[in-house]
């Protein structure tokens, strides 16, 4: 048996080297005024429709990061439900899983390669310029865009609302019943 | 009942198809390296010959602890409770939203038979990733003339995730105006 420190997150510790200073601390909590207006609570499961009217893209910042493989919680499935454009904070391969349900992703305008990069530090660096560039993308053309490519967020929404039959339908081929 | 547990119609169909001898939500159970309830739970429900449609239900669905990222600490202990209580693998049904975990699993039990393999289901359904109003086909169609940022950053407040924080000190020049955020403090 291996013991460990009990909320040591030994797989989320990453260590960044001279060339990438960055601050790994927040000093204090942070919550955006709409956020805070309507009750949201911090914990992400209390997110709700009222929060994805509101925006086009859902950063999403899963439960890991520098871990050896996706591990696919609600906060992945939420943008997707939501009919919302997304980039994830999360380890590599998530779009690929993502990919082999069906959902559509959003390559022809974020860059995706980002999936594949192994490497924790510039996976996040990556993800970084992507979330910047779309910061600096002028909002009407990011309009545009949602209302251009509707049936990718459709498809995605469906998916997501016959997921458990889809889920029930692939198990029940797994266990041959 | 824990947060993070399986579909009731998952439940239900391997219930309906299997002789299930425990379920076993694995992370819920072990509490500081206490690992005493899933041996309570394995102990009494052992038998000394099983059935073939014997199984254990467990599902994993909460982060486990990785050194040098060869396996998961927890995970790794869970197999060597099967081992040391002599239960056969092929009575276990691993339900879990980790995907690629099957390599893991196989990693460590490397010396084992390969025949001898617990069954190993990867999936995206539980409580929590799948809500009832999901499947209740509200409508959610979004009008543009709402939006009020472009992005949504919710870095939660109740763990200590230093990617979180990295990233969050990175693009808080675009606060509040072009990326609605919420995280909680990490000092």
């Amino acid at each position: 048996m291996i013991h460990i420190e009990p909320f040591s997150y030994i797989n989320d510790k990453f260590v960044f080297n001279n060339k990438y200073p960055v601050s790994t601390t927040i000093d204090k909590d942070y919550i955006h005024k709409f956020l805070l207006d309507n009750r949201f609570a911090k914990h992400t499961q209390h997110a709700d429709g009222e929060i994805y009217k509101r925006i086009l893209v859902d950063i999403v910042s899963e439960s890991t990061f520098h871990y050896p493989y996706p591990h696919i919680t609600e906060k992945t499935t939420r943008p997707l439900y939501y009919k919302k454009m997304f980039i994830f904070l999360a380890p590599a391969g998530q779009l690929e899983v993502l990919k082999s349900y069906g959902f559509l992703t959003f390559d022809d305008i974020i860059d995706e390669s980002y999936d594949q990069i192994q490497d924790p530090v510039l996976r996040l660096l990556k993800v970084v310029e992507e979330v910047k560039k779309i910061c600096n993308t002028d909002i009407d053309y990011l309009k545009e865009y949602y209302q251009d490519n509707y049936e990718k967020f459709n498809n995605n929404h469906n998916i997501v609302k016959n997921l458990e039959n889809l889920e029930l339908k692939r198990i029940k081929k797994i266990l041959n019943i | 009942m824990p947060l993070l547990t399986v579909n009731e119609k998952i439940s239900n169909l391997i219930e309906e198809n299997f002789n299930v001898l425990g379920s076993i939500s694995l992370f819920d159970h072990i509490v500081d390296n206490d690992y005493h309830e899933i041996i309570d739970i394995l102990k009494n429900n052992k038998k000394d010959t099983f059935h073939p449609n014997d199984r254990f239900f467990v599902f994993h669905f909460d982060t486990d602890y990785y050194i040098n990222n060869n396996y998961g600490v927890l995970l790794n202990n869970f197999f060597n409770i099967l081992s040391e209580l002599d239960i056969p693998l092929f009575t276990i049904i691993f339900y879990t939203n980790h995907y690629g975990i099957k390599e893991e699993i196989d990693y460590i039990l490397r010396h084992e038979d390969k025949n001898n393999r617990p069954l190993v289901i990867e999936n995206l359904l539980d409580k929590v990733n799948f809500p009832d109003h999901f499947a209740e086909g509200k409508n959610v169609d979004v009008d543009l003339k709402d939006i009020e940022c472009k992005c949504l950053y919710l870095a939660g407040a109740k763990s200590q995730r230093s990617h979180r924080s990295i990233f969050f000190n990175q693009i808080k020049e675009f606060f509040p105006d072009t990326i609605m955020a919420s995280i909680g403090k990490n000092t």
